[in-house]
């Protein structure tokens, strides 16, 4: 099973969480873990609709070990600093609380931030199935 | 067996069979693939045949089980157990296939030893193991023993010794009762828990806040007092939960709270009079 | 663009998010219950969330600053009827919601509003 959501506008975000929910439930998650990691998608869908304008989600049944994968991506602005950008409390963005990379990263159990500045980022999470 | 049996094609059989074949050379080369073998794998005769099995589909077959099965079956003569083959094809994406070679030698008009090999896709089998292995788990899940013992009250026992696993189990169906049953006060009595380490009473301090969420206000109660110890020498702070040392005394503030109080009759009776 | 209803009984606003929505929507809607305040005068707000399977950082702290704000325009704000799998996820996001008050359900939120104002009116009185 694999599935792909454009990001280009903020009603985008809704559309992404809507469908990893679906995916996560179909793929047989529970409810908590559903809210879980529809919760880190919007986290990250938003920033790339924040910092990159536009980007790619794209969503993956894993099987062994089993379990669901997600690959944001973007051609934008890259991270500066990736392990700055992980702390709590870091944002570039005034009024914000740089509360979502490192929130999401307690919501998932895997998570790889690949970003190179000038080019893009691409934020990987991985959820096992319980 | 009759002569004119011994003179049909074998490949000619091999292409009508539904499943996966292909057929090498004692270098390990493909001399046939079947339909089906192309259609799995997505490639096509031109492109495998007369090239080594490790170098087809960009040579997903270049593992150390595939050389092992081949090898003996081209030293020994033997033909292995079927093993499982699991990774990311190219093409055709993460895929779980059992793989069965045997020699085939006898078959063919030639005398050189050549091996069939036989591809079952076992994905969605394996898939749906995994699913009903999940569902049996759920199952076997414990339910937490939440008592309603008055309106919007409820006693959460904690017994026996909790892992993260069951703390998070217990959390999510105390917090479904407190939505369903609309409970604002929940005393967990701790009388009957056994010891806990810093990630169970992390846990306990995210209920805590969890039911909060959902308005309601969690009451600790029964903390024996080696658990206590611990959880000062581990650093674990109870923050700003409300606790009381018995179970009486935890039902009690609750009911105060709900606008209760319990007063012996005795006391009731002098004012009656 | 849609707008979230804010609807006025006696001297308490009420509000229902019924559906997932983006950004854009809440923030407007943060901009509304503020004007509504001034406008009418409430003194209370209550916010259902019960139909919400989902509550990311944005919008549980646009729901909690327009709490902070009502609060210092007069009026007191309950959540009502956060779900068990929201709850879960947003303490494991990390997010503070202390300063928020929070209900079961409409009828609880009813009593701690009720509660509330009794209390800010005897202060007041002192
Ligand atoms: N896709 C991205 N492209 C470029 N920069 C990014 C991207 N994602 C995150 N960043 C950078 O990392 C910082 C931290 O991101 P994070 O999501 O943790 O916080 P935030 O977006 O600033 O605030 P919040 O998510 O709490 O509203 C951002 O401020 C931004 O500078
Ligand atoms: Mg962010």
């Amino acid at each position: 099973m694999m599935q792909t959501v454009t990001i280009q506008d903020e009603g985008d975000i809704v559309e992404a969480r809507r469908v990893v929910r679906d995916f996560a439930k179909e793929m047989g998650f529970g409810i908590v873990d559903q809210t879980k990691i529809a919760t880190a998608t919007s986290e990250l869908a938003r920033n790339i609709f924040r910092y990159a304008g536009k980007g790619l989600v794209e969503l993956q049944d894993v099987l062994s070990p089993h379990g669901m994968r997600a690959i944001f991506s973007d051609e934008g602005p890259g991270i500066e600093n990736v392990s700055l950008a992980m702390q709590e409390g870091f944002t570039t963005t005034q009024g914000s609380l740089g509360l979502g990379l490192p929130g999401t990263q307690r919501l998932v159990d895997e998570m790889k931030i690949e970003s190179t500045p000038g080019k893009g980022t691409k934020v990987i999470i991985f959820k096992k199935m319980p | 067996m009759t002569d004119k049996k011994m003179n049909v094609n074998p490949f000619e059989i091999i292409q009508t069979v539904n499943e996966p074949l292909i057929v090498l050379d004692e270098f390990l080369s493909i001399i046939f693939g079947n339909r089906a073998f192309d259609k799995t794998f997505q490639t096509n005769r031109s492109l495998i045949e007369g090239n080594s099995i490790f170098k087809i589909c960009e040579g997903a077959f270049d593992t150390r089980e595939v050389h092992e099965s081949l090898e003996a079956i081209l030293t020994c003569d033997v033909q292995g157990e079927g093993f499982q083959l699991e990774k990311e094809f190219p093409l055709i994406g993460y895929r779980i296939f059992i793989i069965n070679p045997r020699p085939m030698r006898r078959y063919t008009e030639a005398t050189e030893k050549q091996i069939l090999i036989r591809f079952e896709d076992v994905t969605e089998q394996k898939k749906a193991e995994k699913t009903l292995k999940l569902k049996t788990k759920e199952i076997l899940e414990l339910s937490t023993p939440v008592t309603k013992i008055w309106d919007e009250i409820l006693v959460l026992p904690l017994i026996g010794t909790l892992d993260s696993h069951r703390a998070n189990q217990m959390m999510e169906q105390l917090l479904e009762v407190i939505r369903d049953t609309g409970a604002r006060y929940i005393i967990m009595d701790g009388t009957g828990m056994g010891a806990i380490d810093t990630a169970v009473a992390a846990h306990m301090l995210k209920a805590t806040s969890a039911v909060k969420l959902l308005g309601a206000q969690v009451i600790m109660t029964g903390i024996r007092p080696d658990v206590a110890m611990t959880m000062v020498h581990l650093g674990i702070e109870l923050g700003d939960i409300m606790t009381r040392a018995t179970l009486q005394e935890g039902v009690q503030y609750a009911m105060n709270a709900r606008g209760y109080v319990i007063v012996p009759r005795q006391a009731l009776e002098l004012k009656g009079n | 663009m849609e707008r979230i209803p804010i609807l006025k009984l006696k001297n308490f606003l009420i509000i229902s998010i019924q559906t997932d929505i983006h950004d854009m929507i809440i923030k407007i809607l943060q901009e509304d219950i503020l004007n509504k305040i001034i406008e009418t005068h409430a003194r209370g707000v209550l916010i259902d969330v019960s139909a919400l399977d989902i509550m990311d950082s944005f919008m549980a702290r646009t729901l909690r600053d327009s709490a902070i704000m009502a609060g210092l325009i007069g009026a007191k704000v309950v959540v009502t009827g956060i779900q068990p799998a929201v709850a879960i996820t947003l303490i494991e996001l990390g997010l503070k919601m202390n300063q928020v008050y929070t209900a079961n359900n409409l009828d609880h939120g009813f009593e701690i509003l009720n509660e509330l104002i009794t209390e800010e009116d005897f202060k007041n009185k002192l």
